[in-house]
C-alpha cells in the first residue's frame, strides 16, 4: 500500500507541473521521459512480464503515430485520431501475433523486425514528404495538452505493469517466461495469454505514437518506424530493469537525462553508450540497473529487494 | 522481355540474399543463436571492400580474400567476448538472449562505422563496372553476374569444407547433438567459436559482393540481416544450396512484384512469404510447434 | 579377471540442478573385464555413466581412469582418453552417412592416425556397416542402429567402452546379438560396462556385477553368483 500511496502522490505532482511552471523547458524535458516511460513500458509489458521478445515495437509505435497525424491533420478531433492509431497497431500486432505466437523460439521476434522494416521502407516510399503543421495549427500549439496525454500514457502503461505483476494472468505470463512447457502442462491457455499481452503493448505503443504525432511540430512519416524506437524501448528496459513495474520509468528518466545531456556534443555517441550498456547489462545484469542497486545495497548491508527475473541456466 | 529483364535482375540480388542467410543459417543451425547483427557485418565486409579499393585501387574481387579472413576475425572476437557467455544457457533463453546481444551489437556496429566513416553512401565504381552482357533484349550486368558466380562458388567451397573434412564434419555433427559430437571427441567450445567465425566470415564475403552491386552504408545492415531471416525462414536449414535458391527465389519474389505492383510494395512481399510460411508449414528451424 | 584397475569411482555424487539422483557410488572395473551394472528405473545407473564420460559435472566424488583423476575433466578430453560412451538412445548423426559417423567416432587425435585401419577393423566387425556405409544413419533398422553406435564408439579405439542400455528397443534375437558382441569386443582387449535393464542378459554374459538402487551400490559381485540369489532373481531379474 505504501507503494500505490507513493504512486499517487508522484503522479499528483507530475500532474500539478504545468500549473506551478510555464518554463517549457521543463515540461518538454518531462513529456520526453513520460513518453519514453510509455514506450518503454508498453515492450516490457509483452517481453518483460511473458518474455515474448518483440524487435519491431517501432512498427506499432509507426502505425499509432502515422495514422493519429493523417486523421488529425485531415481535421478529425485528436481523441478520434489517436483511437484509429491505437487501432491500427493493436491490428497489427495480431497481425503478427497469430500466426507466430502460436509457435516458440524465434517466429515472433523476426515476424516483428520483418512488419516493422518493411513498414519503414513502404512509407518512406509511398509518403516521402515531411508531416508539418499548418500555420493556424501552430498558433494554436500548446504544450500542456500533449504533456497530460503522455502522462496518461505512462501512467496507464505502468497501471497495466502492476496490474500483470499482481494478478493470475501476470502469474500465468511469468510462468510462459521461465517455461512454456510447464505453464502449459499446468493448464495455462499460453497462446491466449500471450497474444493477449502482446494486444495490450501494441495498444499503448500505438498511443505513444499517437502522442508523438500530436506534440512534433514536422516530421517524416517512415521515421516513425524507425528501428530508433524499438532499440529505446530495449535500452530503456533493460537498464532500468525488464519485467520489473518501476524498470522502465526508471530507465526512462536515466536514459533522457544521458541523452540530452550527450546530444549537445554529438548526436551519435549517447546511442554507442548506451548500445554498450544495454550488451552489457543482457550479457552481465539480466535484472538492470534497479536490481544492480539492490545487489549493491545488498552488499553493503541493506535489506535485499527479492530477484525479479529468473535464474539463468 | 521487361520481365525478363526483372526476373534477371532479381536473381541477381536474390543470390546474395542467398549467400548472406547461409552463413546466418550455419550459426544459428550450430550454436541455436540468433545473430541479428549479421547483416552489419556484411556492412563491415562492404566497408573492407570499399576502403581496399578507394586506398589501394585493390579490385573488389581481391579484396574477398582480406574481407572473409577479417570478418571472421570480428566474428571469433564478439562469440568468444560476448556469445560465448550464453552457452551454458537452456535453449530458449540461450535463443532469447542471443537476439538481444545481436540487437544491441547492431546497434553498436552502426554506430561506431557513422563515427569512424560518416553516415555517407559510398560506391566502388571499378573500370568494368559498367560491362553488360546481352541476351537478345535482356542485359546482365557483368560484374554483378561475376558477384553471383563467386558467391555461388564460395558456398561450393563451404560445402565441401562441410562434408569432406574432419572440422566440417565435427561441425555438422555438433549441429545436429552437441552432446553426441562431444562424446567423439569433438571440442565443442572449439567447434561454437570456429562455426561463428566461418558465419562471420561469409558476411564479409557477403559484404564485399554487395560492396561491388551496389552502395554500402552504416546502416544497410538491418535491411540485409531481415532478407538472410526471412530467406532462412523458406529455405530451412536443410541445405546449403537450397538456402541460395531460396534467396535467389525471394530475389525474384521481390523484383516481379515490383514490377507489377509498384516499387512501393517491394518490401512487403517478404512478409507475405514469411506470413505463408508460418501459415503453410508452422513448425521447423525457428521454432517449434 | 584380475587385471590392473581401469576405472574406479570413489563416492560419485551427481545431481541435475537441486535433484540429486546419485548419492555416492563406489565401484571399480578392472583390465579385461565385462562389469554390468543393473537396477530398477532411475537408480542412477544413466546418470553414473553420464558423470564418468564427462557429461555431467560431478558434484562430489572422484572418477580415476587409467590412474589419473578425470572428473570435472571436459568429455572430449575423457574420449581422448580411452575411454568412449554409447550413450542411451544411441545419439547418432542421424542426418549423416554410416561412413561419416564412424569417421567421427575416429575423431580424436590418439585415435586419428590409425582411422583407416580402425574403419576396417569396425567395418569387418559389423558387416552390416560396411554393406550400407553411404546410407544416412537415421534410415537404418533399430538393430543396424545399435551397431553403428558401438562401432562408431569403437573408432576411438578405447581402452574401456561404457554401454548405456544396449537392448533397448531391440528384438530378443538382437539382444542375444549384442551380448555376443559384448564378449567378443572384450576378447580383443578392451575392457567393457554395461548398463542395463534387462538385467537377465547382462547378467548371464558379465564376469561381475553392481546392483544400483536410489542411487547408491546396493549390491554387487560376480555376475553368476547375483543371478544365482534369490532376492535379486525376484527383484530385478523377473525370474
Amino acid at each position: 500500500m505504501r507503494g500505490a500511496a507513493a504512486a499517487a502522490l508522484a503522479l499528483g505532482l507530475l500532474a500539478a507541473v504545468p500549473v506551478l511552471t510555464g518554463r517549457s523547458a521543463v515540461l518538454n524535458w518531462l513529456f520526453l521521459v513520460l513518453l519514453h516511460a510509455g514506450i518503454a513500458q508498453s515492450w516490457n509489458l509483452l517481453a518483460g512480464f511473458g518474455g515474448q521478445v518483440n524487435l519491431g515495437h517501432a512498427a506499432f509505435f509507426g502505425l499509432g503515430a502515422v495514422v493519429a497525424r493523417i486523421l488529425w491533420l485531415d481535421g478529425a478531433a485528436v481523441p478520434w485520431a489517436l483511437f484509429a492509431g491505437v487501432a491500427a497497431a493493436g491490428a497489427a500486432g495480431l497481425l503478427i501475433g497469430a500466426p507466430s505466437l502460436r509457435l516458440r523460439g524465434a517466429y515472433f521476434a523476426i515476424g516483428t523486425l520483418a512488419l516493422a522494416e518493411i513498414l519503414r521502407i513502404t512509407f518512406a516510399n509511398a509518403m516521402p514528404e515531411v508531416s508539418a503543421l499548418s500555420a493556424a495549427q501552430l498558433g494554436d500549439y500548446a504544450l500542456a495538452p500533449r504533456y497530460y496525454l503522455a502522462l496518461l500514457l505512462a501512467a496507464g502503461t505502468t497501471t497495466v505493469a502492476w496490474g500483470f505483476s499482481a494478478s493470475r494472468f501476470g502469474l500465468g505470463l511469468a510462468a510462459i517466461r521461465e517455461d512454456e512447457d510447464v505453464a502449459a502442462a499446468i493448464g495455462i491457455p499460453t497462446f491466449r495469454q500471450k497474444l493477449l499481452a502482446l494486444l495490450a503493448s501494441t495498444v499503448f505503443a500505438g498511443l505513444a505514437g499517437g502522442v508523438f504525432a500530436y506534440y512534433h511540430l514536422s516530421f517524416y512519416p517512415s521515421f516513425a518506424f524507425s528501428p530508433i524506437w524499438t532499440f529505446d524501448a530495449l535500452i530503456i528496459t533493460f537498464l532500468g530493469g525488464v519485467g520489473t513495474v518501476w524498470g522502465p520509468v526508471v530507465g526512462a528518466a536515466f536514459f533522457i537525462l544521458v541523452r540530452e545531456a550527450l546530444a549537445l556534443r554529438l548526436a551519435e555517441l549517447h546511442l554507442l553508450i548506451f548500445g554498450v550498456l544495454f550488451v552489457l547489462v543482457v550479457v552481465a545484469f539480466p535484472g538492470g540497473l534497479m536490481q544492480a542497486g539492490a545487489a549493491l545495497g545488498r552488499r553493503l548491508g541493506a535489506p535485499a529487494r527479492p530477484a525479479q527475473r529468473p535464474q539463468q541456466g | 522481355m521487361i520481365v525478363l529483364q526483372n526476373i534477371v535482375f532479381g536473381a541477381l540480388v536474390g543470390g546474395l540474399y542467398g549467400v548472406a542467410a547461409v552463413g546466418l543459417a550455419l550459426v544459428f543451425g550450430v550454436l541455436k543463436m540468433l545473430n541479428v547483427s549479421h547483416g552489419e557485418l556484411i556492412m563491415l565486409g562492404g566497408y573492407a571492400s570499399f576502403w581496399l579499393f578507394s586506398l589501394w585501387g585493390l579490385d573488389p574481387f581481391l579484396s574477398l580474400a582480406a574481407s572473409g579472413p577479417a570478418l571472421f576475425l570480428v566474428g571469433a572476437v564478439l562469440y568468444l567476448g560476448l556469445f560465448s557467455r550464453l552457452v551454458p544457457l537452456h535453449d530458449e533463453e540461450k535463443l532469447k538472449n542471443s537476439i538481444l546481444i545481436g540487437f544491441g551489437l547492431a546497434l553498436i556496429l552502426q554506430v561506431l562505422a557513422i563515427l569512424a566513416w560518416t553516415a555517407d553512401e559510398r560506391a566502388i565504381t571499378t573500370a568494368y563496372a559498367g560491362q553488360v552482357w546481352r541476351l537478345g533484349a535482356v542485359v546482365v550486368p557483368l560484374a554483378r553476374l561475376a558477384a553471383l558466380a563467386v558467391g555461388f562458388v564460395a558456398l561450393g567451397g563451404l560445402h565441401l569444407f562441410l562434408h569432406r573434412t574432419d572440422p566440417g564434419r565435427a561441425i555438422r555433427a555438433t549441429a545436429e547433438d552437441w552432446q553426441a559430437a562431444a562424446l567423439m571427441g569433438i571440442s565443442v567450445r572449439r567447434t561454437y567459436l570456429c562455426a561463428f567465425g566461418l558465419g562471420s566470415a561469409l558476411a564479409g564475403v557477403s559484404g564485399t559482393l554487395v560492396s561491388i552491386a551496389d552502395a554500402v552504408s552504416p546502416s544497410i545492415g538491418l535491411s540485409w540481416t531481415l532478407k538472410a531471416l526471412i530467406v532462412v525462414v523458406l529455405a530451412g536449414l536443410g541445405s546449403i544450396f537450397g538456402t541460395f535458391v531460396a534467396g535467389v527465389g525471394l530475389g525474384i519474389a521481390e523484383s516481379l512484384s515490383a514490377f507489377f505492383l509498384g516499387g512501393v510494395y517491394r518490401e512487403v512481399v517478404g512478409l507475405a512469404l514469411f506470413l505463408i510460411v508460418l501459415a503453410v508449414r508452422p513448425s521447423g528451424l525457428f521454432g517449434r510447434p | 579377471m584380475n587385471g590392473a584397475p581401469v576405472l574406479e569411482l570413489r563416492d560419485l555424487q551427481v545431481a541435475y540442478g537441486d535433484q540429486r539422483v546419485v548419492w555416492g557410488v563406489s565401484l571399480e572395473v578392472r583390465d579385461g573385464e565385462v562389469v554390468a551394472v543393473i537396477g530398477p528405473n532411475g537408480a542412477g545407473k544413466t546418470t553414473t555413466l553420464l558423470a564418468t564420460a564427462g557429461l555431467l559435472r560431478p558434484l562430489a566424488g572422484q572418477v580415476t581412469f587409467l590412474g589419473a583423476r578425470i572428473d570435472g575433466l571436459p568429455p572430449h578430453t575423457i574420449v581422448d582418453r580411452g575411454l568412449a560412451l554409447v550413450p542411451e538412445g544411441r545419439r547418432l548423426f542421424g542426418a549423416m552417412t554410416v561412413r561419416e559417423n564412424l569417421l567421427l567416432g575416429g575423431y580424436p587425435a590418439r585415435a586419428r592416425r590409425d582411422r583407416a585401419a580402425t574403419l576396417a577393423e569396425v567395418m569387418d566387425l559389423f558387416p552390416v556397416l560396411a554393406a550400407r556405409a553411404h546410407q544416412r544413419a537415421g534410415t537404418l533398422s533399430g538393430g543396424e542402429q545399435q551397431m553403428l553406435a558401438i562401432g562408431r564408439a569403437l573408432m576411438a579405439r578405447p581402452r574401456l567402452l561404457l554401454l548405456d542400455e544396449p537392448s533397448l528397443g531391440l528384438a530378443p534375437r538382437l539382444v542375444r546379438r549384442v551380448f555376443e558382441l559384448v564378449r567378443e569386443i572384450a576378447a580383443r582387449g578392451v575392457t567393457v560396462v554395461v548398463v542395463e535393464q534387462n538385467a537377465f542378459q547382462a547378467l548371464e554374459h558379465a564376469d561381475r556385477a553392481y546392483v544400483l538402487s536410489g542411487g547408491r551400490v546396493a549390491a554387487s559381485g560376480p555376475a553368476r553368483e547375483l543371478l544365482a540369489r534369490d532376492e535379486i532373481r525376484r527383484t530385478y531379474v523377473g525370474l
